[in-house]
């Protein structure tokens, strides 16, 4: 997918809902699907959370808004008319399955708590 | 990775008188509100020059300093840390990458900024021009440069310009478990034979005095950039950023009960770290390319871009056209 | 079930992953473009994290633990293809080898889901995902340089007739061939490489390289019983040379 079919909202910080920086919009013509966005930490991807059926980008916003605005602070909306992205089809499914063991990649892997305490209290009972 | 203020220069601010005075005055408005400036918003062009060196030299110490830790990578001692160096000095390399996009947001390409690397026009991070003998060199990149670079990269993340603040929040967000990795090496080799030990211990007296360097020319000497932090392009100075390693990892280090090189180093009353001035004399020679290992970095970088040249043409085929980055 | 010919089976892919992923990984900081860095390091990532796996499931089999048998063993001890161990070159070669030798890993993961020992071929299902990437990596990549630019088509011609005699030697036969695949253990090496034709076949048609007829290529052979090219032991000394320093010592 090229970047310029997304269709950003403002970016909010703080307390701020992107949300309350959407205005409502109903435009006439022929109606698609859109999926929507959202970015709810700073910092992280967005992540996915539905489509709605809109004539242009601003209108998928306002749909979003209706649906999607829990109230809860969003910092971004995304929103791609579902034809623009390539979905990945039933055979390629596999590509989900694979070796769980990527814990090196988290930091609660590296537990050096144990063999600290072992050292400092063998540092400790040598005089 | 990243070292902060690591040169000397002032900067000019003559272009300001240039400005539209009511642009600029909104534009610090937002600043001061707290506001973060996007690509698209009114931006003085001495705030962009400063970001773009600034951002530009952060993503150059990314992919330099993939080398002297990266050099290890086949080397690492079983399969553990195998899998880890591979997927941190991988990130760092992805770091350059997200670095290289916030930088191109402000108009000049990944191509531009990589040349004026090869062609010594833009710095990175001097502590990379120093060399890793062993295995305990490495444990000290992955643990304390990580932590200093983290120190800077957090205060960084609260800045003014957005797609900077959004890569550094992500980079800090990955940067937690280089941290915690490199802290559980050198726990390993603190807690194990006399050779595991004494392998730390001279990896960090090597290393000690590039570390104290890698937050740049103290206050002292290094010109004062009042407007830079009134933008929130500079978000702390040299000796404060320094001071706040110092506090957080030298009683880590001394708890390991490893010495640093510095018989001057203590905390006095008032809560700030003492030491033994660093030998900026030293800094300066090697920022200007007369360091260990300077040439071969540079080396590396410009044999491996000259090598992957009939890659990136043969990728232009058929024409891709220049999409800017999201964000 | 024959304990010998299945253990010689999981050397052999064991020991592939693990020089293919020392390999990939040396291209960290090295790429031509910095997505292939991070490519290859996933790869590398990848194969490591498998060659563990494997090595693990051999331990269950009562041999020694991973981290002995990967950084102590000599290069006739080992049981890789030469494809694996050759050193990485230019770019063109690194992407031809790892094309030819994905494809037979994806197909030969493949084939493992349906084998008679059940924590292989559960094994093999996760791995087959994980190599759905690298040969989604390897045939997009091949297929834009390979009918791209001169000097891309050039290069990554004369890289496939490099190669080629080395890729055939993955499937150099093991005395124990009958009876993995008696036993359904595994389809045999011969079965593997006339799907493996048909594949690489097929992605290349699709690009402006060209294959020579198969009867010209002469297979090298060798690394499966251990007989290696020079670079193999160098490449170990590397590997090992921190852990060597004390092999009792918890790094």
């Amino acid at each position: 997918m090229d970047t310029r079919e997304v269709f950003v909202s403002p970016l909010t910080e703080g307390a701020n809902n992107a949300y309350d920086l959407i205005s409502s919009t109903d435009e006439p013509g022929p109606k698609k699907t859109f999926e929507i966005y959202h970015l709810v930490k700073r910092g992280k991807q967005h992540v996915h959370v539905g489509s709605v059926l809109a004539a242009t980008p601003q209108q998928a916003m306002s749909e979003a808004k209706k649906q999607f605005n829990s109230g809860k602070v969003i910092y971004n909306v995304w929103a791609i008319a579902s034809e623009a992205i390539r979905f990945t089809t039933s055979e390629e499914k596999e590509l989900w399955v694979t070796l769980p063991d990527k814990k090196f990649r988290d930091a609660s892997d590296y537990k050096g708590g144990d063999k600290l305490k072992e050292f400092l209290e063998r540092n400790q009972s040598q005089p | 990775m990243y070292g902060g203020g690591n040169t000397f220069e002032g900067i000019k601010t003559d272009g300001l008188a240039l400005e539209d005075p009511v642009k600029l005055a909104e534009f610090e408005a937002r600043i001061a509100r707290g506001e973060k400036i996007e690509p698209t918003d009114w931006m003085p062009q001495l705030y962009r020059k400063q970001l773009i060196r600034m951002i530009e030299q952060h993503a150059h110490s990314e992919i330099i300093g993939a080398l002297p830790e990266g050099t290890w990578i086949t080397r690492a001692p079983g399969f553990k840390r195998k899998m880890s160096l591979m997927a941190k000095v991988q990130d760092e390399v992805g770091h350059a990458q997200l670095l290289y996009s916030a930088a191109e947001t402000l108009g000049k390409s990944r191509e531009q900024m990589i040349d004026d690397l090869i062609n010594g026009k833009s710095k990175y991070s001097n502590i990379f021009n120093y060399p890793t003998f062993t295995w305990a060199d490495c444990c000290f990149i992955s643990w304390l440069v990580d932590a200093g670079a983290i120190v800077n990269q957090l205060a960084n993340a609260k800045g003014s310009y957005g797609p900077y603040c959004r890569a550094l929040d992500r980079i800090c967000a990955e940067e937690s478990f280089h941290l915690k990795y490199g802290h559980h090496c050198v726990i390993y080799l603190a807690s194990g034979t006399a050779t595991q030990r004494q392998m730390f211990q001279e990896a960090l007296n090597r290393w000690w005095p590039p570390m104290m360097h890698f937050f740049g020319p103290s206050d002292k000497i290094s010109a004062h950039t009042e407007v830079l932090m009134r933008w929130k392009v500079k978000m702390g100075t040299n000796d404060e950023m320094r001071n706040q390693f110092l506090d957080m990892y030298v009683p880590k280090i001394w708890e390991l009960g490893f010495t640093i090189p510095d018989p001057n180093l203590k905390k006095n009353e008032s809560g700030k770290w003492e030491y033994t001035e660093p030998d900026w004399e030293e800094f300066k020679r090697v920022i200007n390319g007369d360091g260990p290992c300077n040439k071969e970095r540079l080396e590396v970088r410009r044999v491996a871009e000259a090598r992957g040249k009939w890659v990136r043409e043969a990728l232009k085929t058929p024409k891709t056209e220049y999409v800017t980055p999201l964000a | 079930m024959n304990n010998l010919a299945l253990k010689e089976l999981l050397y052999k892919l064991a020991d592939d992953q693990l020089i293919l992923g020392h390999r990939n990984s040396e291209w960290t900081g090295f790429g031509p473009i910095l997505e292939e860095d991070i490519a290859f390091s996933s790869m590398a990532q990848d194969k490591i994290g498998q060659s563990l796996a494997l090595y693990t499931l051999l331990q269950s089999l009562g041999e020694s633990d991973p981290d002995t048998v990967a950084f102590t063993r000599n290069a006739s001890q080992f049981h890789n293809c030469i494809l694996v161990e050759l050193p990485n070159q230019e770019y063109d070669f690194s992407l031809i080898r790892h094309f030819l030798f994905d494809t037979a890993e994806a197909l030969r993961f493949e084939a493992l889901t349906n084998s008679s020992y059940e924590p292989l071929s559960q094994l093999a299902r996760k791995i087959r995902g994980e190599l759905r990437y690298h040969t989604l990596h390897a045939n997009t990549w091949i297929k834009q340089l390979g009918s791209a630019t001169e000097e891309s088509i050039t290069r990554l011609q004369k890289s496939l007739d490099i190669a080629l005699p080395y890729a055939l030697g993955i499937f150099e036969l093991s005395s124990l061939e009958k009876e993995l695949i008696d036993q359904k253990i595994f389809i045999g090496e011969n079965a593997l490489k006339e799907k493996w034709i048909a594949k690489i076949e097929s992605v290349l048609s699709q690009t402006q390289l060209r294959l020579p007829d198969w009867k010209t290529v002469t297979p090298v052979y060798g690394g499966r019983e251990g007989k290696h090219s020079e670079h193999l032991q160098p490449l170990l000394d590397e590997m090992s040379e921190v852990f060597r320093i004390d092999p009792g010592a918890e790094w």
